[in-house]
């Protein structure tokens, strides 16, 4: 009997010891650096991501103001400068609340690469609070922002998605602190991420709504361009003006083309993917075969987020 | 589809009516209705935008299956002159639909 008892306790250390190598090994094959430059990536995309919504996003006032201007310029009818300056379809604490929703899910992705390492820390765990309560306090915000029908934007749904991911990032934050079993948070990592994804894509939908009115607006300029030229060459055509026209439809064409570029929603979009290929990392058995996942989606993530920094900038200077 | 993907399918919708409009050939009065039209979508998109809906709704799934195959339809015959009528019919068409789903908002 005892010795059948110690064979079963040698059997179980040898398997102890054996599952140990295995995790070491893995842990080899997928060491720090290899690890780290995904995540260093992927809060560098985050940053690029996060600057721009916040740059295209203060851009759509002029890019309304602008539309109106053109116009009332196309239909020849009466000019009142002060009239434009009162067009303003996003303020300046949508604009915040909506950028700072962003910065706050960015450092939550980065919270759950600590814990993905195993670093639970007290430090990582009230990080993780704070940003719980940060997006509590974006939530109300967005509570007494105008309502849906007076605004281009939907605060009251926002609120209710962001007050959601702040509970959801609170419920990882309450095991992280009273230093809940690992297996036990990345349950609940995965478990809570709905909530937290959903806010993401209600980002990457107001940034894909703000990119296409500036679209639209754009559009509709070049029709009323391509008119105004049509009506000169049927009269008799001063050469100046016909060259000034040449020089205005390039700034239209440079324009189209920097929109295009400028477009955040695909990159938010593939910042949800590279969010979800983290989550899923954290929960899996950390092996090469997850992190190559893990690094597909976030290298989409910074292709998506290059060209955004310098086609925003482009496209305001040249509103 | 959500009402952001409704507001893509208009959007591209204005971008198809854009080139029709920067390209010489077109009658006045067809540029004027053409243009008309576009207004009323550029409202309709700016509207569906900043909305909300359910999207499980029967009504509205059905719009959006119309509103679809309207754009689709519209592909076919945008760029061709001689077929101007059938163009602003169909974009007619798509607008009545947004403007239906609009009405479920």
């Amino acid at each position: 009997m005892h010795l059948a008892v110690r064979r079963r306790s040698v059997g179980r250390s040898r398997q102890l010891v054996m599952s140990l190598v295995f995790f070491s090994l893995l842990q080899m094959g997928c060491g720090p650096e290899e690890y780290q430059k995904p995540i260093q990536q992927f809060q560098d995309a985050s940053n690029s991501v996060i600057s721009t919504t916040r740059a295209f996003l203060n851009n759509m006032n002029v890019i309304e103001q602008n539309a109106k201007l053109d116009n009332v310029v196309f239909q020849k009818e009466k000019l009142d400068l002060s009239d434009l300056e009162k067009i303003e379809i996003i303020s300046p604490e949508e604009i915040r609340i909506r950028t700072q929703a962003l910065d706050a899910l960015t450092q939550y992705t980065s919270n759950l690469a600590e814990l993905a390492q195993g670093k639970a820390g007290a430090a990582v765990g009230d990080n993780t609070t704070k940003l719980s309560s940060s997006l509590k306090g974006l939530a109300e915000d967005a509570k007494k922002l105008p309502a849906a029908k007076g605004t281009f934007f939907d605060n009251a749904k926002f609120s209710g998605i962001v007050s959601g991911a702040a509970s959801a990032i609170g419920a990882v934050a309450q095991l992280i602190v009273e230093h809940k079993a690992r297996r036990e948070i990345e349950t609940s990592i995965e478990a809570n991420d709905a909530a937290v994804t959903l806010l993401i894509q209600q980002i990457s939908d107001d940034a894909a709504g703000a990119y296409l009115r500036q679209k639209s607006q754009l559009g509709a300029y070049g029709d009323q361009l391509s008119k105004d030229y049509q009506v000169a060459l049927n009269g008799s055509p001063d050469p100046i003006l016909l060259l000034s026209f040449a020089k205005t439809l390039k700034s239209y064409r440079t324009q189209s083309a920097q929109l295009t570029q400028a477009n955040p929603g695909p990159a938010i979009e593939k910042m949800k993917k590279a969010h979800e290929s983290l989550v899923a990392y954290v929960k899996s058995s950390k092996n090469p075969k997850t992190l190559a996942e893990l690094v597909t989606a976030v290298q989409e993530f910074v292709t998506a987020a290059k060209p955004l920094g310098q086609a925003v900038q482009s496209l305001i200077s040249a509103s | 589809m959500s009402l952001i993907e409704v507001a893509t399918v208009i959007g591209n919708v204005l971008t198809q009516i854009d080139i029709t409009l920067q390209t010489p050939g077109l009658a006045d009065p067809d540029w004027q209705t053409l243009y008309a039209l576009r207004k009323h979508l550029d409202d309709e998109q700016r509207d569906l935008i900043r909305e909300s809906i359910e999207e499980e709704n029967d009504e509205y799934q059905a719009l959006t299956t119309q509103l679809n195959n309207a754009s689709a339809q519209l592909k076919t015959v945008i760029g061709d002159f001689s077929k101007v009528a059938t163009t602003i019919s169909i974009i007619s068409q798509i607008a009545s639909y947004a403007d239906q789903i609009l009405k479920l908002v």
